[in-house]
């Protein structure tokens, strides 16, 4: 298996490149689809090598495959947002930039891949965060957790030995939730766990209007209208 | 007493409060809620997300930790901001005098799982609240808050030992 992973490096390194040098504002949006094209036949021949080293037991290959994986999705992630933006999505534009930040982040747990700053990309999502999008304001929920299990055992999670973010055989553990006791607040955060987890919107006056936090556009409020007609009459 | 991103003050005798909460006192390593300061019955205890992690990351290194027990568990309090919380970890004296290094081998075991944890993160928001409590030598409790970046942990042994060594 080391073999064939030795013989794949060179074409994985060969289309990222290439799709990086089409990940800015100014490429054409075909160019940008065609990029993802090609990731995605690329992402396809990564699932097919990951599923041999799981089955020869390599589990070194299996977790170089998975981190592979995560940076092809990243650039996707990212080569969307660019879509987004140019379609006047930017609410799904900083989604999308969030999904790649979570994915290289991912990556750098799985496996360092040799002759890939897997750092330096997730610094360069980090600066578009700041000079492309405005300012954001977080929420960030308060809970409390009782049962949680593990995905790759599927144990309680307190029983067994994976860790929760940690690759084990191409495969990330994640602790599942199975039961919220109690919803104790919502906070307003500047650093949340989650970044998608965002104001959208605030509301301008009594009218039912409100400003959207990202376009900073002012547009009527549906919900709002709604809520007021049902607002029980003051007595 | 301050010093950057520590702060250490006194803390209550958890091997009384453990008592007096009618629970048993783990052996090894022992985790505690954050809120068992404050708590005067044992269905008031939650621990924070990170503690049944930070149990097993222990483990796995052969450091004998304990994480303290009822029946049926305890619930888990999550606060999804990004600071990395940990739980409260108790090392008593007894636990150091048979093993020196105790100290040393489960800070550095929480600060490298974290260093790799929080490696595309810039290192201006990565953030780390990790509460340790020892027993001094003259037999009281002192409570030690780290608050920073993880760079910032790699004195955070040195500070606890030397907190264990005093004797006033």
């Amino acid at each position: 298996m080391k073999k064939t992973i030795e013989n794949f490096l060179p074409t994985f390194k060969k289309i990222i490149v290439e799709s990086e040098r089409h990940c800015y504002i100014t490429r054409n949006r075909d160019v940008q689809k065609e990029a993802i094209e090609k990731i995605k036949k690329l992402l396809a021949d990564i699932t097919e090598l990951k599923k041999q080293s799981i089955s020869q037991k390599d589990e070194d290959s299996a977790n170089l495959l998975l981190s592979a994986d995560c940076v092809a999705n990243a650039l996707i992630s990212e080569l969307k947002m660019y879509g987004f933006l140019k379609n006047g999505e930017p609410s799904k534009a900083w989604c999308s930039l969030i999904d790649a930040e979570d994915l290289i982040n991912a990556s750098l747990r799985a496996y360092n891949l040799p002759g890939f700053n897997q750092e330096g990309y997730a610094r360069k999502l980090i600066y578009i965060e700041h000079v492309v999008f405005p300012p954001q304001t977080f929420t960030s929920p308060s809970m409390v957790w009782g049962k949680t299990d593990c995905s790759i055992c599927k144990q309680e999670y307190g029983k067994c030995m994976h860790i929760a973010g940690e690759a084990y055989m191409g495969e990330f553990c994640i602790e599942i939730v199975q039961e919220i006791k109690q919803f104790l607040s919502l906070s307003l955060v500047s650093h949340p766990a989650d970044k998608r987890r965002v104001l959208t919107s605030i509301s301008e006056g009594n009218e039912g209007l409100a400003r959207d936090y990202m376009t900073w556009k002012i547009y009527k409020d549906e919900k709002f209208s709604e809520l007021q007609k049902n607002k029980p009459k003051d007595k | 007493m301050m010093m950057e991103n520590i702060e250490i003050k006194e803390s209550i005798n958890y091997k009384n409060k453990i008592s007096e909460l009618k629970l048993d006192f783990p052996e090894g390593v022992v985790l505690l809620p954050n809120s068992i300061d404050s708590a005067t019955d044992a269905s008031q205890l939650m621990f924070d997300a990170e503690y049944d992690t930070v149990q097993k990351l222990l483990k796995s290194k052969g450091i004998e930790v304990n994480a303290l027990s009822k029946d049926g568990g305890f619930p888990k309090i999550v606060n999804q901001s990004f600071e990395w919380a940990g739980p409260l970890i108790l090392f008593t004296s007894k636990l150091i005098s048979e093993n020196p290094e105790i100290i040393t081998t489960t800070i550095s075991t929480i600060t490298n799982y974290l260093i790799n944890k929080l490696r595309g993160v810039p290192k201006g928001d990565n953030s780390v609240n990790l509460k340790i409590t020892t027993e001094t030598q003259s037999g009281k409790f002192k409570k030690i808050e780290y608050k920073g970046p993880v760079e910032g942990m790699k004195d955070l042994a040195d500070v606890v030992k030397s907190v264990h060594e005093e004797n006033d």
